[in-house]
């Protein structure tokens, strides 16, 4: 295997696999922990999605249950409801893209311009406070806000002589309630980043703008975007790599019965199907599916931007 | 005053003036509806259901507080979260530190097979229903 010389650089490199395996044991032990956990709990679940394509028996396991193909995948693109909850994802994925991710952009930008450091330092506190809130609870302050009798809203809307509305049941505002509790949540947090980087932007470059006569404006626009726009395609393709990723927890504590046509998406579908109605395999190949969708999405976008502003993250 | 302040101009004060008001009122926006459930959870339940409670408690009460504090099962709960979080940190951390060291290393001969193994899976997760299956299996469900 090795020639035995182990003394110059040039000699570990002809070194023998198990001889330089034997020599940094340590390496490979400290690693061994690592190893098996991805195995154990990423990879045999993966390999486990092969239930898509048979017709899983709980008793039967793996090995004993019939291979069945793409029946499940056919009958999913058959099924009624297939082109509600693509359409559903598809949109809520959408508006999570053009309107939930600028904003904190815009946030950190405006946050910026403040000169105050302890106004600063309250208005960030602020708005990071509604992300540690969990999506049940923040179901549980909109129902409460949005109640059509004692909710703030319908009160004002009935101090101004208007009907109350029922909006959690209305199939026209849900929509709009979650992009609202999806900006409300995680505005303040995801504007961290953006902050951060242009708290590294070098201030000669602000007051050469300045000296230049570039005003207020003109310096956001041609000195700060710029120098964040990489952080922005990164996080931008981050989010379309997540475009199919609705949230089961989120659409969950926001849907019931009178509006779940219209935020019923892929992981609620799932949930549904899956663990409630125990059809495993056909869970799973929905599941396998709305996957594989993301990860073209992912791919496409990546190519795109590698084109456009030379940004990517693959 | 020694120092010159430097003029602004009208408009740059107007951005400013509006800035801040508009961060401000973000900043409320973010904050008012824990002060409102803070509220709602400090009165006593007649205010509450007629819809009274804004922002500060009426007929202040620490009864909802006393109900869930005696309530065993949130005591169980929390007792997980905490084992969870302390657990759990301590043991991810440990794995992560254990198996980033060696990536780190040229001699660590795996290295490449390793980081696509982990770039796999960070990119192709598997569906929730065989990760469930998985676990199951381990005896990982409902076992606290």
């Amino acid at each position: 295997m090795g020639s035995g010389k182990t003394s110059s650089a040039a000699g570990r490199k002809k070194e023998g696999f198990w001889q330089s395996v034997c020599r940094h044991k340590g390496l490979y032990l400290m690693a061994l922990p690592g190893f098996v956990w991805f195995v154990l709990f990423k990879y045999v679940p993966l390999a486990g999605s092969v239930i898509a394509f048979t017709d899983y028996d709980i008793y039967k396991g793996i090995g004993g249950s019939t291979f069945v193909g793409l029946k499940h995948f056919a009958h999913f693109f058959k099924f009624p409801e297939f082109g509600q909850i693509f359409r559903n994802t598809a949109i809520l994925g959408t508006y999570d893209v053009l309107i939930v991710f600028p904003i904190p952009i815009l946030l950190a930008i405006l946050m910026n311009e403040v000169r105050g450091a302890k106004y600063k330092k309250a208005v960030q506190t602020a708005v990071y406070v509604p992300h540690f809130l969990s999506w049940v609870i923040i179901g549980g302050i909109f129902t409460t806000l949005l109640s059509p009798n004692t909710g703030i809203i319908n009160n004002m809307r009935q101090m101004f002589g208007l009907d109350s509305v029922y909006y959690m049941a209305s199939e026209k505002h849900i929509r709009g309630i979650l992009v609202i509790a999806s900006i409300w949540k995680e505005m303040g947090w995801s504007s961290i980043v953006y902050l951060a980087a242009i708290a590294g932007i070098d201030p000669a470059l602000y007051e050469a703008a300045e000296i230049d006569g570039a005003n207020r404006f003109k310096r956001m626009l041609h000195i700060t975007l710029p120098t964040i726009l990489p952080i922005i395609m990164t996080m931008l393709l981050l989010k379309i790599g997540n475009f199919m990723e609705i949230g089961f927890e989120k659409t969950n504590s926001f849907m019931n019965s009178m509006n779940q046509e219209r935020i019923d998406v892929f992981d609620t579908f799932v949930y549904r199907y899956g663990l409630q109605n125990l059809q495993y395999s056909y869970a799973t190949a929905v599941g396998l599916f709305k996957s594989v969708v993301g990860i073209t999405l992912l791919f496409l976008s990546n190519v795109l931007s590698k084109k456009t502003t030379q940004q990517s993250i693959i | 005053m020694n120092k010159t302040k430097i003029k602004r101009s009208l408009p740059d004060r107007i951005f400013n003036v509006t800035n801040l008001i508009l961060l401000g009122a973000i900043g409320l926006i973010a904050v008012l509806p824990y002060v409102n459930m803070l509220a709602v959870s400090l009165s006593s339940s007649g205010p509450v259901d007629s819809g009274q409670v804004v922002f500060l408690p009426i007929e202040l009460t620490f009864e909802n507080y006393k109900t869930v504090f005696m309530d065993k099962g949130i005591l169980k709960s929390i007792g997980i979260s905490a084992f969870m979080t302390v657990v759990g940190t301590a043991f991810s951390l440990l794995l992560t530190v254990m198996f980033a060291y060696p990536l780190s290393r040229e001699e660590f001969r795996l290295r490449k097979l390793c980081n696509v193994m982990i770039l796999i899976v960070f990119i192709f997760n598997a569906p929730i229903i065989p990760w469930y299956l998985t676990m199951r299996a381990y005896g990982l469900y409902d076992n606290l």
